[in-house]
C-alpha cells in the first residue's frame, strides 16, 4: 500500500516535470501553424490554419532542407572528429607514462577555461590568410582539439580501464593501435556517446562562427538561415514562419538524443555492474 | 558484452565513413569558392533587411549580365561580421550598409570607399536628396561615405476619434499644439486621462524628442535643462499613471492600435492579464515614418481613424545607408548599383510604390507624391507631412554617442520611475556608465 502511494507520487511528479519540459516545444509547434499577428496578440494551444502559408514564407527565403543538410554535414563530421581524436588523446594521457604528460594535461585543463569567442577575430584572420573563408573546413577541423572531451574521457578511462586488460592484449601480440581500436574504444564508448551528444548539439546550435565565416546564402547552416530570415522581413508578419523554421531545426536534435540517450544509459549501467 | 562490441564497431565504422564523406564534400566547397571569386560581373551585398534584395532583383531585370548576391545579416551581428571581414581586407562584400548609429565606427575604421572622390563625385547629387539624409552619410571630414534611399522622419500618430472626444477637433495642426513641448504634453496627458484614455502606451515614447540639442559638445557630456525636463516629465507621467504601461513591441502595444487594452499589461500575453483590470485606450504613438506602416498593419477596424502631427522636436530614427567597401574589386559595378538604388528617380518612384508607403529620400519624388492621400490616416497627405518634417531635421545636433547615451539615460529614468534611486544617484550612475563606455568624454 505504502509502496503504491510512493509510486503514485513519483509518477505525478514525473508527469508534471515532463509537462513542464514539453510545454515550450508544444507551444513552438502550435505557433508554427499560426500567423504572426495571432502570435503577437495572444497565445493558444489550438493549432492555427497558417501552416502552409508559413511554409511558403520560409521556402521563399531559403531552402530549409539545404540548411538542414549543411548543418548535419558539419555537425556529424565535427562530432566524429571530436569523438575519435579525443579518445585517442585521452587513451595516451591515461595509459602511457611519458615526460611532460602532466604539463600537457594541465595545458588541456587551462584551455578548457578559455571561451571560444575570445579568439574569434584572430581565428578569422587565420582562416582568411589560409583562404578558407566561406568554407566548411574551419568549422569542422578545429573540432579535433576538444579539451573538455579529452578531460572527461581521460577521467572515464582511469576509472574503467584495468591495466591487466592491456597487458593481456600485449602478450597476445596486439599492437598499440590495435589495442586502442579493439579494446579501449569499446570500453570507452559510453563516455564517447555522452560527449558526442554534447558536441553534436553544440555544433548544431553554433551560430557566431558560421555566421562570421560563411558568406554564400546557400552554404548557411540552419541557425544562420533562421537569424537571416528573422532580419529579412517585418518581424510581426514573419513570426509564424520563424517558429516553423525553428521547429524544423529542433527535430534532428530530438532524434539524435532519443537514440543516443538510450545507448548511454545502458552503457553506464552495464559498466556499473561490472565493477 | 557482445552487443556492446557490435555497437562500438558500428559507431567506429560510422565515424570512418562520415570522415571520408566530409573530406570529399569539403574539397568541393573549396573549389566552389575559388570559382565564385574569379567570376566577373558578380556583386555581393551584405545588408540588414530585405529592402536591398528587392532592389537587387529589380536591378537584375534590366542588367541581365550582372549577378547580385544579397546576404541578410541581423542588425545585432552586422558590425561583428563586417569588422571580421574588412579588418582582413576581404574582397567580398562589395556593397556594405549601416544604420546611422553604426556609420561613424565603420567610417573611422576605413571600411567605406570615399564617394566624394573621383570617379564617383557623389557631391554632384547633393541637392537631389533630403538634406539630413545626405549629412548622415558624410564622415567627420564631410566626405560622402554612404547614401540612403529612404528618409525616416518621425511624427506623432494619434487617434482622430479620441481627439474629437477630448478636444472637439482632429486637425493635425491643432493636435500638434497639444504636443509642442514637455509641459504641454504632460498637460495633454492629464486632459486625456480625465476622459478615460492614455496619451502614450509607455513613457518610452518621449525618448525620440531628446535630440533638440547635442548629447556631447566639445567632448563634454551635455545634459541640458531640456534633457532634465524630459527626465522629469517621464518620471511624472509614470508615477501619476498617465500612460498605459504597454511597452513598444509588446503584445498589448500592438493590440492597442486596434482597440481598448487593459492598464499595466507590461510584457504579459493579453489573456494572462486580469480581465477585470481597468481598460483604457491609447491616444498617440511617437514613431519614425516606418511606424506609420506598423500602425497601418495593426489598426484593423481603426484604419482611417488615425492622423499624424509633429512633436516637440523634428527627429528621425533608423534608415539603411548604402556604401561601397573600400576593399571591393568591383567598384565600378558597385557604384552603378549604388547610384541605381539611391540616386535614380525612376527607382525611387518604383520603391515608393512597391514598398507601399516607405518615405524615400529623393526630393523630386516626395514633391511629386505630396498631394497623395493616405487612407489609414483619414486621407491626410502624409508624404507632405514627412517631407516637411524631414526638411526640419537638424542633423548638426547628432553625435556618434547619441544612441548609447540615450540608452543609459533611459535606464536612469527607469530607475527613478520605479523608485529604486533618487535623481542624484541615477544621474551619478548615468555619468559613470557613460564615462566607462567612452573614457574620452568629460562630465
Amino acid at each position: 500500500m505504502a509502496r503504491n502511494i510512493k509510486k503514485t507520487v513519483l509518477h505525478v511528479c514525473m508527469i508534471l516535470l515532463s509537462l513542464l519540459c514539453l510545454f515550450p516545444f508544444l507551444l513552438m509547434i502550435v505557433n508554427a501553424t499560426r500567423t504572426g499577428n495571432e502570435i503577437m496578440t495572444g497565445f493558444s494551444l489550438i493549432p492555427g490554419q497558417a501552416l502552409q502559408d508559413n511554409w511558403e514564407t520560409v521556402s521563399g527565403y531559403f531552402n530549409l532542407f539545404r540548411g538542414l543538410g549543411n548543418s548535419l554535414l558539419i555537425a556529424v563530421c565535427s562530432t566524429a572528429l571530436t569523438a575519435y581524436f579525443s579518445s585517442l588523446t585521452a587513451f595516451a594521457l591515461a595509459v602511457y607514462k611519458f615526460k611532460g604528460r602532466n604539463v600537457i594535461f594541465t595545458g588541456i585543463i587551462i584551455f578548457m577555461m578559455i571561451p571560444a569567442q575570445l579568439g574569434l577575430l584572430g581565428f578569422y584572420d587565420l582562416v582568411n590568410a589560409l583562404g578558407l573563408v566561406d568554407n566548411y573546413i574551419p568549422l569542422i577541423i578545429p573540432a579535433i582539439a576538444s579539451p573538455a572531451t579529452v578531460f572527461f574521457l581521460r577521467q572515464f578511462l582511469m576509472s574503467t580501464l584495468s591495466p591487466a586488460l592491456l597487458e593481456a592484449a600485449r602478450i597476445d601480440g596486439a599492437g598499440e593501435i590495435r589495442i586502442f581500436h579493439k579494446i579501449v574504444l569499446p570500453i570507452m564508448s559510453p563516455g564517447i556517446a555522452t560527449m558526442s551528444i554534447g558536441a553534436f548539439i553544440a555544433s548544431w546550435n553554433s551560430y557566431l562562427m558560421p555566421m562570421i565565416l560563411l558568406t554564400t546564402p546557400n552554404k548557411f547552416t540552419l541557425p544562420v538561415m533562421i537569424a537571416s530570415m528573422n532580419a529579412s522581413q517585418d518581424i510581426v508578419a514573419n513570426q509564424g514562419a520563424i517558429y516553423l523554421a525553428v521547429a524544423v531545426s529542433v527535430i534532428p536534435i530530438l532524434i539524435a538524443f532519443a537514440f543516443l540517450s538510450r545507448y548511454i544509459i545502458s552503457g553506464i549501467s552495464a559498466g556499473g555492474v561490472k565493477e | 558484452m557482445k552487443l556492446k562490441r557490435v555497437m562500438s564497431m558500428a559507431l567506429a565504422g560510422l565515424m570512418v565513413l562520415s570522415l571520408a564523406a566530409c573530406g570529399g564534400k569539403a574539397d568541393n566547397a573549396g573549389t566552389d569558392t575559388a570559382e565564385g571569386d574569379s567570376g566577373t560581373g558578380k556583386l555581393v551585398v551584405w545588408t540588414l533587411s530585405e529592402d536591398l534584395k528587392t532592389f537587387a532583383e529589380h536591378y537584375m531585370e534590366t542588367n541581365k549580365d550582372v549577378e547580385i548576391e544579397t546576404v541578410i545579416i541581423p542588425p545585432a551581428d552586422y558590425p561583428t561580421k563586417i569588422s571580421a571581414a574588412l579588418r582582413g581586407k576581404a574582397a567580398t562584400p562589395d556593397i556594405i550598409v549601416g544604420e546611422p548609429q553604426m556609420l561613424p565606427d565603420f567610417e573611422e575604421a576605413g571600411y567605406f570607399e570615399d564617394l566624394s572622390a573621383a570617379p564617383y563625385n557623389a557631391d554632384e547629387n547633393k541637392d537631389k536628396l533630403v538634406d539630413y539624409v545626405w549629412k548622415a552619410g558624410q564622415d567627420a571630414d564631410g566626405k560622402v561615405r554612404a547614401i540612403s534611399y529612404q528618409a525616416t522622419p518621425g511624427g506623432i500618430y494619434y487617434r482622430r476619434d479620441i481627439a474629437q472626444a477630448v478636444y472637439g477637433t482632429d486637425d493635425p495642426a491643432a493636435i500638434g499644439e497639444k504636443f509642442k513641448d514637455y509641459a504641454t504634453i504632460e498637460q495633454t496627458a492629464k486632459e486625456v486621462r480625465d476622459k478615460g484614455y492614455r496619451i502614450f502606451s509607455d513613457t518610452g515614447s518621449l525618448r525620440w524628442f531628446a535630440i533638440s540639442d547635442p548629447w556631447v559638445v566639445d567632448g563634454k557630456i551635455n545634459i541640458s535643462d531640456e534633457k532634465m525636463e524630459y527626465m522629469d516629465t517621464a518620471v511624472d507621467m509614470y508615477q501619476n499613471k498617465l500612460v498605459a504601461f504597454a511597452p513598444e513591441w509588446s503584445a498589448a502595444w500592438f493590440a492597442s492600435m486596434a482597440g481598448p487594452i487593459p492598464m499595466n499589461a507590461e510584457w504579459q500575453e493579453l489573456d494572462e492579464v486580469d480581465a477585470n483590470a481597468e481598460q483604457t485606450e491609447v491616444f498617440a504613438y511617437a514613431l519614425p515614418s516606418w511606424g506609420s506602416l506598423t500602425i497601418r498593419d495593426n489598426a484593423k477596424d481603426m484604419a482611417g481613424n488615425y492622423g499624424v502631427c509633429a512633436g516637440p522636436t523634428s527627429y528621425f530614427g533608423g534608415g539603411t545607408f548604402v556604401g561601397i567597401s573600400a576593399y571591393s574589386k568591383n567598384k565600378t559595378q558597385a557604384w552603378d548599383f549604388l547610384k541605381y538604388v539611391t540616386l535614380n528617380e525612376e527607382t525611387s518612384k518604383w520603391w515608393a510604390e512597391s514598398s507601399k508607403g516607405d518615405i524615400v529620400s529623393m526630393k523630386s519624388v516626395l514633391e511629386e507624391y505630396k498631394d497623395k492621400e493616405n487612407e489609414t490616416y483619414g486621407n491626410q497627405k502624409t508624404y507632405q507631412f514627412f517631407y516637411d518634417e524631414a526638411q526640419k531635421i537638424d542633423y548638426s545636433t547628432v553625435t556618434k554617442y547619441d544612441d548609447q547615451l540615450k540608452v543609459f539615460f533611459g535606464a536612469a529614468i527607469e530607475s527613478i520611475q520605479k523608485g529604486e534611486k533618487t535623481k542624484e544617484q541615477a544621474m551619478d550612475e548615468f555619468y559613470a556608465k557613460a564615462q566607462s563606455a567612452y573614457p574620452e568624454l568629460t562630465k
